[in-house]
């Protein structure tokens, strides 16, 4: 599904964050990144999302050179990506529904099609009741159950989901883990992101552990 | 291909909110831009008007080839089927000596004294309307017909010729200068406005990044707000010209009537309004792309 060669990623700050690192993740597979802020989770997520091109390796999704790609054949890709990432955006003044119904949209699905899955993606996270509202008028966690509702929308089959969901009420992990793990055994590939000490999202997954400062250079055995 | 629609009508959609979102600031541009538009053609339409009515109204510079007193009639006509050949001219008309005597004999002046004359010292004479009336076609023939047979002496009206060429490269510099500085600020002006608004939705274009938007579906709202603007501005100034020479024809005549020449206005029809929406729609996609292009942040 994934693979990541030999992938060197170089900031200013951190001039060795990714320094020969290689990661092969399989379909269907749950991997859980662990590491504290700034160990380069993140950027791991956007890498594997197209978002953020290494300072040199490569990165292949399906067999595709991800960033050899156009822009455009990277954004369709992006398509088949669940994203659920911190600092959500949002379509301003559109309710939960239309927000939701985006990814279908761009996907160019009909529009009774599109409505459908939304809704369903919004029961899924327990926001069926809240479909007319617009974003602005949610709290920070239904927020971001919209997130996750909109990413879940487009049936993707990888789950990028970064650290979020810190200090969710026990309840509402709950239910994300159920629904991660439903996508996960649907055959969905799911990357998740978490601080160490964290609970983890799955039992299931396999833990790859990132510390700084010593840059990560290699990557880990399942 | 139900996709590709698709995308066009939603890209349409978001157009025409961005426009109806801010309804008293387009409104203001448009009018603007309406009156940039116009100005631009309006420039343009009335520099080949006052060309047109030039050339009607203003003496056309010839060329006159006069005959020598010896001159006879097999000179004369090899001279005429050379002129007939020359592609440079576009017609030309014969003067005979007893048609130049009439024509100096209908001059009250000059009777009396004709009448003394005992013989017609009028040379015969070929004058010459060029299809290029420029100073170096008049040298150009000058040269080539002044060592012909039977040519006793050439006059030409080059000098007038080079006073007309210079006063029209003049005006054509200025309007056209004017035509092109108003349709650039015409397209910097949607250009800039495209960037504004692309700038206000950064927000909503780096969120459709993220949900996997290709380019294209990203720049096809900005590129339907710019034909939109584009349109609009190519209906206002349609509708400015149109009403303005509307209102002037009654004047033009009139002054026209006074200068006893045609000085006639036609407002521009449908065809010409066509036209000028097209081009101001299709002047408006491209700057708004390029409006867009500098305001895209990947």
């Amino acid at each position: 599904m994934i693979e990541l060669k030999e992938i060197f990623k170089r900031y200013p700050e951190h001039p060795n964050l990714f320094e020969n690192f290689s990661l092969t993740l399989g379909a269907g597979e749950w991997l859980h990144l662990v590491g504290p802020p700034g160990s380069g989770k993140s950027t791991l997520l956007r890498m594997m999302a197209g978002l953020e091109k290494p300072t040199s390796g490569t990165l292949t999704f399906n067999g595709q050179d991800l960033y050899r790609l156009g822009t455009s054949a990277r954004s369709r890709l992006r398509q088949r990506m669940g994203l659920v990432f911190p600092d959500p955006g949002f379509l301003e003044g559109h309710s939960l529904l239309d927000n939701v119904a985006l990814p279908l949209e761009i996907q160019g699905l009909p529009r009774a099609e599109r409505l459908t899955r939304a809704q369903n993606a919004l029961q899924r996270v327990g926001l069926d009741g809240q479909s007319a509202l617009q974003a602005r008028q949610l709290s920070q966690n239904a927020r971001q159950r919209l997130m996750v509702a909109r990413a879940i929308s487009g049936y993707p089959v990888l789950l990028l989901v970064d650290d979020f969901y810190h200090g969710w009420p026990q309840e509402q992990r709950q239910l994300l883990e159920n629904l991660l793990g439903s996508f996960h055994q649907g055959g969905v590939t799911v990357v998740t992101a978490g601080l160490p000490g964290g609970n983890l999202l799955s039992p299931k997954a396999r833990t790859l552990t990132l510390n700084t400062p010593e840059p990560h250079r290699i990557g880990i055995d399942p | 291909m139900r996709i590709w629609l698709h995308h066009h009508a939603h890209a349409f959609r978001q157009a025409r909110s961005f426009i109806l979102g801010q309804p008293l600031r387009h409104a203001v541009s448009l009018l603007f831009l309406g009156m940039l538009v116009a100005l631009s053609l309006g420039t343009g339409f009335f520099w080949q008007k006052i060309n047109h009515w030039a050339r009607d109204t203003l003496p056309e510079p010839t060329l006159t080839l006069f005959m020598t007193d010896q001159a006879n009639e097999t000179q004369t006509h090899a001279l005429w089927d050379s002129l007939a050949a020359n592609p440079q001219i576009r017609a030309f008309e014969y003067i005979s000596p007893a048609q130049a005597l009439d024509s100096l004999r209908r001059a009250p002046d000059l009777a009396p004294a004709l009448k003394a004359l005992d013989r017609n010292p009028l040379p015969g004479a070929f004058v010459l309307h060029l299809r290029d009336p420029s100073p170096a076609r008049f040298n150009q023939l000058e040269q080539a017909f002044s060592h012909r047979e039977g040519v006793a002496q050439i006059r030409s009206d080059r000098l007038w010729a080079e006073r007309l060429e210079t006063v029209s490269t003049l005006a054509e510099s200025i309007l056209g200068f004017c035509a092109l500085l108003f349709a650039v600020l015409s397209f910097l002006f949607i250009a800039y406005q495209t960037h504004q608004q692309a700038l206000r939705q950064r927000e909503a274009l780096s969120l459709l990044n993220l949900l996997g938007a290709s380019l294209c579906y990203q720049r096809r709202p900005f590129a339907y707000y710019g034909a939109l603007l584009g349109a609009g501005a190519g209906l206002l100034a349609w509708a400015g010209i149109f009403w303005v020479l509307t209102l002037i024809i009654p004047f033009t005549h009139a002054l026209g009537a006074l200068f006893q020449i045609t000085l006639d206005l036609p407002p521009p029809d449908l065809r010409d309004g066509g036209a000028l929406v097209l081009i101001s729609t299709l002047g408006g996609i491209f700057a708004s792309l390029v409006g867009q292009r500098n305001s895209r942040a990947d």
